[in-house]
């Protein structure tokens, strides 16, 4: 009889073992029917182990989805927003009492004035944080949200979804060699026209940012600064790109040449649609 | 159960809008949007979502397993859940605390670890019954409820039941589960051998029982 430690032979169970190891153990198996046998037992002890741990979760599971209750509220809502909605109820109060009294109603804020006039006036200068936000909310549509949070890792899905929204069919650029990792991508809109924008992140900094439109001849990359991003700008197959992070000129540059290579088998295949 | 769908409704409804609520989680309980310890990079990061994602809605789309790791940990569902909500609501107002690019599993089954044996150590709670240790194996419509392994697991030590739990049921390497509870990684390996070798011993030396389904136990 072989003497296999049940150290050992609860690694072999747990498929830990290395390739020859494991084979090994096999072959002890085939000769040894005592060892055969402990194994057998530890293989039922851990099936029946994990089918009771399934079963807790199982039922944990349809706890969970039925019956869905509308929201009530909830006691892991913080603290403090419970008081701030506490002050600004008291505050709506007090400006009804105030008013009802006979004192007006309270003037508004000097930025609230200061567009009184102008309601429509969205100026650059002085530029504040609601001109930038509001010209960002003009790149989102209802196909922004169209591929969520939850969706990102499914590469096929992604690649799906926007090849559909551009027209043709396209893959997100693989930049792991390069050092950033795919992050997410979301279907923005200029104008009527859907925009892809893809993120990376790298080991540190910023995202790294590839937006991709439809249209546009050919054109070769071409580098353009804005502001704290550099940005390099190329057409290529009937599709417009622009890369752009924070970063310096050559690095981005490099990126756009690695992304510029790998797109080329892509425009090969245009994107079929569906009947 | 009209106080745990209370409980679950409120966790969601502190994050989602009631058109948005929906069921997170794949079939076996892992998170759709955040990443299981399989779904790690290789260099050990979770994957991008985890930066834009708060942890409030990382830890709602683990509670079916965080209720599990409660449950057994203190031995049945009612106290689970009380000890799940405490410690939910201490992990979201210590948010802080969680180092982000870790795994959010790892680090909310040793934050609920952590305060079960700080109020252990405060006041030990009364022993469990078996039938309400039972009732935690028999929650699922259609499952069988084998009565031998949850009289085996009844009978250890939460510690040691909670290893073969990261181990068997969440596929945690034992560093991570080490980590979890706070052992080495080879303590880890010790229980499980161990509680394994134990078992399977038991299981040769008696004849199994004939399973029986769980009928009206929810």
């Amino acid at each position: 009889m072989t003497e296999l430690s049940d150290e050992l032979l609860v690694a072999y169970v747990d498929g830990q073992l290395a390739g020859k190891q494991a084979s090994a153990i096999e072959r002890v198996l085939a000769h040894d029917d005592v060892i055969a046998r402990r194994v057998a037992a530890l293989k039922k002890a851990h099936r029946r182990l994990e089918a009771a741990f399934d079963a807790v979760l199982a039922g944990e599971e349809e706890a969970a989805v039925s019956h869905p209750v509308p929201p009530s509220p909830g006691l892991l809502i913080p603290w403090h927003t419970l008081v701030k909605a506490g002050l600004a109820a008291g505050g709506i109060v007090l400006a009804i009492g105030l008013f009802i009294a006979g004192y007006g109603w309270p003037n508004r804020s000097p930025d609230g004035m200061a567009s009184g006039a102008d309601g429509g006036y969205v100026g650059s200068v002085p530029q504040d944080w609601r001109d930038e936000v509001l010209r960002a909310q003009a790149l989102l549509g209802r196909a922004s949200l169209e591929i969520g949070l939850d969706s990102q890792g499914d590469h096929d899905f992604i690649a799906l979804r926007l090849g559909r929204a551009i027209g043709t069919a396209f893959t997100p650029p693989d930049l792991g060699e390069e050092g950033y990792r795919f992050a997410r991508a979301q279907i923005l809109r200029f104008g009527a026209d859907p925009l892809v924008q893809l993120l990376y992140l790298g080991a540190s900094g910023t995202p790294l940012a590839l937006y991709v439109k439809k249209g546009g001849a050919d054109a070769v990359p071409h580098a353009k600064r804005y502001g704290a991003l550099e940005g390099v700008a190329w057409s290529q197959g009937g599709v417009a790109y622009l890369l752009a992070g924070e970063s310096d000129k050559e690095p981005v540059a490099k990126l756009a040449e690695a992304i510029r290579n790998r797109s080329d088998a892509q425009h090969a295949a245009p994107l079929q649609k569906k009947p | 159960m009209a106080k745990r769908k209370r409980f679950f409704a409120s966790i969601n409804a502190a994050v989602m809008a009631p058109d948005e609520m929906c069921y997170p989680f794949d079939s076996r309980g892992y998170s759709r949007s955040w990443p299981a310890r399989g779904q790690t990079a290789g260099n050990g990061e979770v994957q991008a979502e985890d930066l834009y994602e708060s942890i409030r809605t990382g830890l709602i789309s683990m509670l079916p397993r965080l209720m599990r790791f409660a449950d057994l940990l203190a031995g049945e569902r009612r106290a689970g859940a009380r000890l799940l909500g405490r410690a939910l609501r201490r992990m979201l107002a210590e948010e802080h605390r969680y180092q982000r690019g870790t795994a959010l599993d790892c680090w909310a089954f040793a934050e609920i670890y952590r305060l079960w044996l700080e109020e252990r150590r405060d006041h030990a709670g009364p022993e469990t019954s078996d039938a309400r240790f039972g009732a935690l194996f028999c929650m699922a419509r259609g499952r069988v409820f084998d009565a031998v392994t949850a009289t085996f697991l009844k009978s250890l030590p939460p510690q040691q039941r909670l290893t073969l739990l990261l181990v068997l049921g969440e596929r945690f390497d034992p560093i991570d589960a080490g980590r979890v509870l706070d052992v080495s990684a080879e303590t880890i390996s010790q229980r499980l051998v161990r509680i394994a070798g134990t078992f399977a011993d038991a299981l040769a030396a008696r004849e199994e029982r004939e399973p029986a389904p769980c009928e009206g136990s929810r």
